[in-house]
């Protein structure tokens, strides 16, 4: 019995300890992707150099960053027009410019090679979307992650859509009957995907864009007009982030010849 | 929901089954008290996790590695087996633990997510948020461990020949798998049953 207390009271130190790392300085609120000390904004290209965080201190003020990770997705809250100041989640004022001055240009210039073919979509390479805003998202139907960012980037696309912003969904099945494509064409239809899906069966651009052990899903680059990354972040949350940072470069076009 | 609770969901994901499926095989493998055996099974676990998320060593095993993963899960099964010495019983453990999360390809929910974007950039600061999450999705067998230790007479059940025989067979299976590449399609079709 007193192993068995012993026992407990590693468990239970071991579950203090955890529980006081992601609560740093004293913030009682559980640190999720997209609140203060995340630092999505990782080094994305393939074999990349070392990730960078310049995000950091500009997230630190934004408000409302508590309102992130389980809450549901805005339902018609978003002024279409607006593009440096919104209503977040929790209701608070989110100024876009906070982050997105300090967004960083990650690049290269991202491009999807060997591909298996398009859905929902005429486009044939994402230098078809170029003077846009795109959102390209690693995803698989079949992972529960991927679905809980999917009714998110649906608000996004209606709202942004006409401003110049697209989402290109890069479909990487985990499993095989994920790869089959009936079964990908059925999900979409199920899952209420409206955008253009990109089909990497093999998973090339998959680990092209995340060497090695790296690879995740989901896993979400926004691009630019220029086609260079701006903003990167795997898994689920960082909503108010992302979406500042879409508006950001709605309002804030890079110049054509940089 | 904070990460332990996000481990203890990502029980029930496809993608932990390689996480998850070895470990119980090594529960059931080892001999007299686990505890050790779990503690070794999940620390391992978390260091190659941890040194995975740091993005310190990136490899993932493709190919010949692939084949060389699964084989070794195999031998370290089999060696397991015939020893009678606890501490490279545990240290075959500790060996298969750290193989099979080398193997891991995680579905990302938000906290793990938050684990992942910022290990790059303040890998110590993760460490223990890392074994926190581990500890959530390796909960059965620290249940288990904490009923050996207080129930010592369920020792006499673990320890039966045949339900080590079911442990090594879990490891053997899963590193056969992995090295004829088929393991995969035994998740996908675990994926499809429970998805449809």
């Amino acid at each position: 019995m007193r192993r068995l207390v012993a026992t407990c009271v590693v468990i239970a130190g071991l579950a203090v300890m955890g529980g006081l790392v992601v609560r740093p300085d004293g913030d009682t609120t559980q640190l999720g992707v997209g609140d203060a000390a995340d630092t999505s904004a990782v080094a994305p290209a393939p074999n990349s150099a070392e990730p960078e965080s310049d995000l950091d201190p500009p997230r630190d003020d934004i408000p409302g960053k508590e309102a992130t990770n389980d809450e549901p997705p805005l339902s018609d809250t978003t002024d279409s027009d607006t593009t440096d100041s919104d209503t977040t989640d929790s209701g608070t004022t989110r100024d876009s410019t906070e982050i997105a001055v300090e967004l960083e240009n990650f690049g290269p210039r991202m491009s999807l090679t060997n591909l298996d073919g398009w859905l929902n979509t005429e486009i044939t390479s994402l230098d078809d979307l170029a003077g846009q805003v795109v959102l390209v998202e690693m995803w698989t139907f079949g992972c529960r992650n991927c679905k809980a960012r999917l009714p998110y980037n649906q608000r996004w696309y209606e709202t942004y859509r006409e401003q110049g912003f697209e989402i290109v969904g890069v479909h990487a099945p985990e499993f095989s009957f994920e790869a089959e494509v009936a079964n990908i064409e059925q999900a979409l239809v199920d899952l209420n995907v409206t955008w253009p899906v990109a089909l990497d069966t093999d998973k090339r651009n998959f680990h092209r864009w995340q060497p090695g052990t790296t690879g995740y899903w989901p896993r979400s680059y926004l691009i630019d007009q220029n086609g260079d990354i701006r903003f990167d972040h795997i898994g689920e949350g960082s909503y108010d982030e992302l979406e500042a940072a879409i508006e950001y470069l709605l309002a804030n076009p890079p110049d054509p010849a940089a | 929901m904070n990460g332990f609770l996000e481990g203890v969901e990502a029980i029930t994901l496809t993608c932990s089954l390689v996480l998850f499926a070895p470990g119980i095989g090594a529960l059931l493998l080892g001999r007299g008290r686990r505890s050790a055996h779990i503690a070794a099974w999940i620390v391992a676990a978390w260091l190659m996790a941890w040194i995975r998320f740091s993005r310190w060593w990136t490899p993932l095993p493709g190919g010949w590695l692939h084949v060389a993963a699964g084989l070794s899960l195999i031998a370290l099964a089999a060696a397991a087996w015939r020893t009678d010495r606890t501490q490279v019983d545990i240290a075959l453990v500790a060996l298969a633990s750290a193989l099979v999360t080398w193997t891991w390809v995680p579905c990302v929910g938000p906290e793990l997510g938050s684990i992942l974007n910022n290990a790059p950039n303040e890998p110590w600061q993760q460490l223990l948020p890392t074994l926190w999450w581990l500890l959530g999705i390796y909960l059965p067998m620290v249940v288990v461990g904490a009923l050996v230790i207080a129930a010592p007479g369920t020792i006499n059940y673990f320890d039966r020949r045949s339900v080590r025989i079911v442990g090594m067979s879990i490891i053997a299976i899963v590193g056969l798998l992995v090295a004829i590449r088929l393991y995969d399609d035994l998740a996908s079709e675990l994926a499809r049953r429970s998805s449809y």
